[in-house]
């Protein structure tokens, strides 16, 4: 049975190629080297999407990581193989993407290659169905993958929201919450951290609870939060978001409240602005090029901020640069800046408080420092490592 | 050739699952086929020359052999069930419930040892389970290039697996597609790799010939499912863009799909394919024959021994004992030849290799010697060189024979080769015998090797 287990691997790599070499200590080399092609070698966090079938998995990774319009997913055909999909970001995290027909914790796959790493496991359920069968598939599903791996991050996805009305929807989280926690403390797990979310592929609640999962995965978070508190305190900024530009998941925030109005505005904000650096923007990175009055209808979801003023800003094709600025009608200011290619700061703030705006610059500037700084040192850390072992291996080689 | 043929699925509600195979059985097997349909002959199937339904019909009972009832087959739905058409249609004899229907049995009349056993799962467990297991691997495991075609896998403990993926379109799936593959499950790699171009070529007609029925099918629907939206759409108006198949995925969300009969409408769809399996199976069968083949013959690797060991005087060649010690003495008199190699042995490279080259170039071989045995083993061994149809054996003549009656001629040592005989076409071995038991042997060569070109 270990070659199912192995076939889920997929990739080239199998043991006998390994057993080609003679010296262990290079094929662990090897399989270094060749880590960011290799999802199962690799040890990038892991985002595993279960559940049952037509719950909305693949439609979720779709629209996530892809950008697919909602209502395309609707013609996705079933998933019938595990899909594996490497995210490269100012993270790198791969999802895993489950048909929902096949149990994968039948003794014919490996469980330990499958749950063994680090990483979250999303449990989708379909909330417009009848979910109790979804409900018993969930309770096996943490409690074997909790035999397997007991650092695994477990999430519900309460999905499919966005037709049911706001009691209602209160009402099924309850349940659901209710009946797993105490199927869950039935077998003595009651202390395994599950977190509930209400998502919908139709608004922007997919990407929030994608975000707070992705932000367990995050071990700098903390140092983030911190210095976007920071910055916040000392620039008048009322809420700031730090956006991976690609998906619109939010890696951090400062530590006010989140509320959903101003998550969706800063957000839409992102597709304006590459919308727009998609027409107007240059390739070169020193060109600038003011916009005004740019009809901004994203925002319409927030009905205070319905009427633009109209909002200049300065976009290159480099995200690391860019910055713009967006006046709500609110006397508020929605305010954009590339951090580095990944990443975004949002920011909202009262238009007062921008009169200063060359303290913000500075405060700024200090803040992408830090932010480089903290990713730089983490990058250093896996250089040194790979230098270690590229030294061990020329040793090695030497030596034999 | 022991292999099974199989239709495999990936369900939308089951997930892969197994929807028909078909298996060989010969004689010996016979008393696990009894649940099992006999069809009458009367069927007109693509390959109806090959099979031939069993005259007598055997009636079925609904026993069940302990494998099965511990095995846990899912409840089967509608998109992954195999179904046969009434049965009055098919001639039978006697009607039966169609629930207790378990498949087909074709008995070949070629060859009444055997039988061909169409049903949904095999009757072995552990049959069962391998087919299974190759079922999910190919279906939600393996990939191909462009999704769909072959791809070969397996293990020697559940067999290797020629798989042969393709989808289909229906209107109702999700995608508008579904997936389907044919797999071919045996134990033997080597036969099966040597077998990939057949079998790929007939599952791709097989396959091409279910997506275009399914692609006019396909077609039909959406024209008539436009025709309806234009209507049904015309007097409402919803905040839904009347194109969403919104409405009826979400009505359509637990029901299973329809079958693969309902969805080509091909009513004897499973007998068809029962038919092309169990040829399939046939003619890989017949196709690649295996045979032991005694190497010994061409390559000695180890010294046949007999009683008496022949000394050579052989003034050209020093032989070392050891070598030629195949070339033995049998009995009183019969000193024979009985390898390639000691043949080589006796000639020498540069003779033997020009022996051979004007062999097998089709100039005529004369070997001419006094003793008959001699002659004939020295032709045995090499007329198995050329393909036996391309070889006319003259065994021992005392006249010269043309070479449009043989290309292989022994001949009688004192017989003349007639002068008018083209010389560059002949290549004649003279063995010469002293006494009976040293042998020298010296080849003359009438060979131009001009002929080469």
């Amino acid at each position: 049975m270990s070659t199912l287990s192995r076939d889920i691997t997929i990739m080239p790599h199998s043991d006998e190629e390994y057993s080609l070499h003679a010296s262990p200590l290079i094929n662990d080399i090897e399989n270094g080297d060749e880590m960011l092609d290799d999802p199962v070698h690799d040890n990038r966090p892991r985002l595993l999407i279960m559940g049952l079938r037509r719950s909305g998995k693949s439609s979720i990774q779709k629209v996530v990581f892809h950008k697919m319009p909602a209502n395309e997913t609707l013609f996705l055909e079933s998933t019938n193989k595990v899909v594996k999909e490497n995210i490269t970001s100012f993270i790198d995290f791969q999802v895993w993407d489950f048909p929902g027909q096949i149990d994968y914790f039948d003794p014919s796959y490996d469980s330990n290659v499958i749950f063994g790493e680090y990483g979250a496991l999303i449990f989708v359920i379909d909330a417009q169905d009848d979910y109790s069968e979804a409900l018993i598939r969930l309770h096996q599903t943490v409690t074997r993958a909790y035999n397997v791996n007991n650092d695994l991050i477990f999430e519900v996805f309460i999905h499919k929201v966005d037709a049911l009305s706001d009691e209602y929807k209160i009402d099924t989280q309850r349940e659901i919450q209710q009946r797993t926690t105490d199927e869950l403390a039935d077998f003595g797990l009651e202390n395994v951290p599950i977190s509930f979310y209400l998502t919908s592929i139709y608004d922007h609640s997919i990407f929030e609870a994608f975000s707070k999962v992705i932000q367990k995965l995050i071990p700098q978070l903390p140092t983030l939060e911190n210095l976007l508190n920071i910055l916040c305190a000392n620039s008048g900024i009322e809420k700031a978001f730090l956006f991976d530009v690609n998906s619109k998941i939010y890696i951090a925030t400062d530590s006010s409240p989140v509320d959903m109005q101003s998550y969706e505005i800063c957000s839409d904000m992102i597709d304006v602005i590459i919308d727009i650096s998609e027409i107007y923007g240059r390739t070169n990175n020193s060109y600038r090029e003011e916009v005004y009055n740019e009809d901004h209808s994203q925002a319409n979801t927030n009905g205070t901020t319905n009427n633009t003023n109209g909002n200049y800003g300065a976009i290159t094709e480099t995200a690391n640069d860019a910055e713009s600025l967006i006046k709500l009608s609110n006397e508020m200011i929605l305010c954009l800046r590339g951090v580095n290619r990944f990443l975004a700061l949002v920011c909202l703030l009262r238009s007062d408080n921008f009169e200063m705006h060359g303290l913000i610059d500075y405060n700024f500037q200090c803040f992408k420092q830090a932010i480089s700084d903290v990713f730089e040192l983490k990058r250093r850390g896996t250089e040194r490592l790979r230098h270690e072992r590229m030294r061990l291996v020329n040793d090695e080689n030497v030596g034999g | 050739m022991n292999a099974i043929v199989s239709l495999v699925h990936f369900c939308e509600a089951d997930g892969p699952s197994v929807m028909f195979c078909t298996q060989a059985f010969h004689e010996n097997a016979v008393e696990d086929i009894a649940d099992c349909l006999s069809i009458s002959s009367g069927r007109h199937s693509p390959v109806s020359d090959h099979i031939e339904g069993s005259k007598e019909n055997i009636p079925f009972s609904n026993r069940k052999d302990p494998s099965n009832v511990s095995r846990s087959v899912p409840v089967s739905c509608a998109s992954c069930s195999f179904s046969i058409p009434p049965l009055d249609t098919l001639g039978v004899v006697k009607i039966y419930n169609s629930t207790e229907i378990k498949g087909f049995r074709t008995n070949d009349d070629e060859n009444p040892m055997v039988t061909y056993v169409g049903s949904r799962y095999p009757q072995h467990s552990q049959l069962y389970a391998a087919v299974r297991q190759a079922c999910v691997r190919s279906l939600s495991c393996e990939f191909c290039q462009g999704r769909e075609g072959p791809v070969l896998f397996g293990d020697d403990k559940n067999g290797y697996v020629l798989s042969y993926m393709f989808k289909i379109k229906d209107n109702q799936a999700r995608g508008f597609q579904r997936w389907y593959s044919f797999i071919f499950l045996m134990t033997d790699r080597v036969y099966l790799v040597a077998s990939w171009p057949f079998l790929v070529s007939k599952f791709r007609i097989l396959a091409t010939n279910l997506q275009t029925k399914a692609n006019q099918m396909f077609e039909r629907e959406n024209a008539a499912r436009e025709g309806r939206h234009d209507d049904a759409f015309m007097s409402r108006s919803g905040p839904l863009p009347p194109t969403s198949p919104d409405q009826f995925l979400r009505r359509r969300a637990n029901q299973p799909l329809r079958s693969l009969v309902e969805l080509l409408k091909t009513k004897d769809l499973f007998i068809q394919l029962h038919a092309n399996f169990s040829w399939i199976l046939k003619a890989c069968g017949k196709r690649l024959q295996e045979k032991h083949v005694n190497d010994q013959k061409l390559f000695p690797n180890s010294c046949a021994l007999s009683q008496k060991t022949i000394m050579f005087l052989d003034p050209i060649n020093e032989f070392k004992m050891s070598r030629n010690s195949t070339f033995y003495q049998n009995g009183e008199f019969g000193t024979q030849i009985v390898h390639l190699k000691s043949l080589y042995d006796l000639l020498g490279i540069s003779n033997f290799r020009k022996l051979i080259l004007n062999f097998v170039r089709d100039n005529q071989l004369i070997i001419r010697s006094s003793d008959r045995d001699i002659t004939k083993s020295v032709i045995t061994v090499i007329k198995d060189l050329v393909p036996s149809n391309c070889c006319s054996v003259i065994e021992y003549e005392n006249k010269y024979q043309p070479r449009t009656k043989c290309n292989i001629l022994g001949l009688n040592a004192t017989t003349q080769i007639p002068n008018e005989v083209d010389k560059l076409i002949i290549c004649l071995l003279d063995i010469l015998l002293i006494i009976i038991i040293v042998v020298v042997v010296v080849v003359v060569l009438f060979v131009n090797l001009f002929l080469t070109l």
